[in-house]
């Protein structure tokens, strides 16, 4: 019988779609039962979701750190004149 | 193509993408993010709200852009990986400003060398890898171990649950966690944010690289130098840890 343990250790392949079709409908079929591990399915997946978002948040002071990289590079390419 | 029938994916600019428009026509596909890519995202988040860079350029546009030395394009690659490498490259040095350091010559280095890119590997695959030779070539010359510790970090479950396998005390429903919603005077984004930043260092690594950054698992493995079962379980708990985090915000 799969416990909320078992649920626990499957909870990132199954975000991922990556558990086969038996195992699919147990862990289905325990959510149905179990507000417990529904709940938590839930905040995987809310988790996942944050994680991307912060992917892409954008980073202060950019425009000016790519213009000093710029400039390093130029500098480089003079120095090897 | 769908059905047989080319599709063009319309996808709007900036970085908060409410809807995707998806169109059929007779013209042939344009280059960008993979269609299948932008859909299995979508299928994950449940409330439809999806972020997808900025730029739909391909790898290939962009590697033209910067053999062509356009600023444009290194703009485009600097945001998309600056943010990540400065923690992949910390995961290995345990401090920032060298983290920058490095970053910052990793950038000088990808640009002299994007001449020689073959690709074999991803352009993001082949920075990171350009990321992690320097970050442990310096952790050397600092005395620091050069390989990343990936066995930090015990299971954040552990005693979550009873003999039987069930919770000892049931998860909560979470309210509302959305990105830009103020808990605890902040931010939920900064508190992720900070959350991150202080994973143990391979559940870190992991996580931006195959959480976010989204590269393959096997070009994750080369560059961190580990198994693929070790960088599943990193990836794991990194998940759980940050799931623990937020839900002590709430409370």
């Amino acid at each position: 019988m799969l416990t909320c343990r078992d649920l626990s250790h499957q909870a990132d392949a199954y975000l991922d779609g990556e558990v086969g079709l038996w195992k699919r409908l147990r862990i289905r079929l325990h959510l149905s039962m179990c507000d417990g591990c529904s709940r938590f399915i839930g905040q995987m997946r809310s988790t996942r979701s944050l994680v991307s978002v912060e992917a892409d948040a954008p980073e202060t002071g950019e425009d000016a750190r790519i213009d000093s990289i710029l400039a390093a590079l130029h500098s480089e390419n003079h120095s090897d004149g | 193509m769908v059905n047989g029938v080319a599709v063009h994916t319309y996808l709007a600019q900036g970085r908060n993408v409410n809807v995707i428009v998806v169109c059929m026509s007779g013209a042939p596909a344009e280059p960008g993010i993979a269609l299948h890519k932008v859909l299995a995202r979508l299928a994950k988040k449940p409330r439809g709200t999806i972020r997808v860079p900025a730029a739909t350029e391909s790898d290939a546009q962009i590697i033209q852009g910067l053999m062509s030395g356009r600023r444009e394009a290194f703009e485009i690659v600097y945001r998309r990986h600056n943010a990540s490498m400065i923690r992949v490259a910390s995961a290995i040095l345990h401090n920032r400003a060298s983290a920058e350091e490095i970053t910052q010559e990793t950038w000088i280095s990808v640009l002299r060398n994007i001449g020689g890119f073959e690709g074999r590997s991803s352009l993001a695959g082949w920075i990171f890898t350009i990321l992690t030779n320097r970050a442990r070539t310096r952790a050397k010359r600092d005395g620091l171990s050069v390989s990343l510790d990936t066995s930090a970090g015990g299971d954040p479950l552990d005693g979550a649950f009873d003999g039987s396998g069930r919770w000892r005390d049931k998860p909560e429903l979470w309210d509302e966690m959305t990105p830009e919603r103020i808990v605890g005077g902040r931010q939920v984004l900064d508190h992720v944010r900070d959350a991150i930043d202080n994973l143990p260092a391979g559940q870190r690594a992991v996580l931006v690289l195959r959480g976010q950054q989204e590269l393959d698992a096997r070009e994750v493995c080369e560059i961190l130098g580990i198994s693929e079962g070790n960088m599943r379980v990193l990836l794991h708990r990194a998940r759980l840890s940050l799931r623990q985090s937020l839900d002590q915000i709430e409370n």
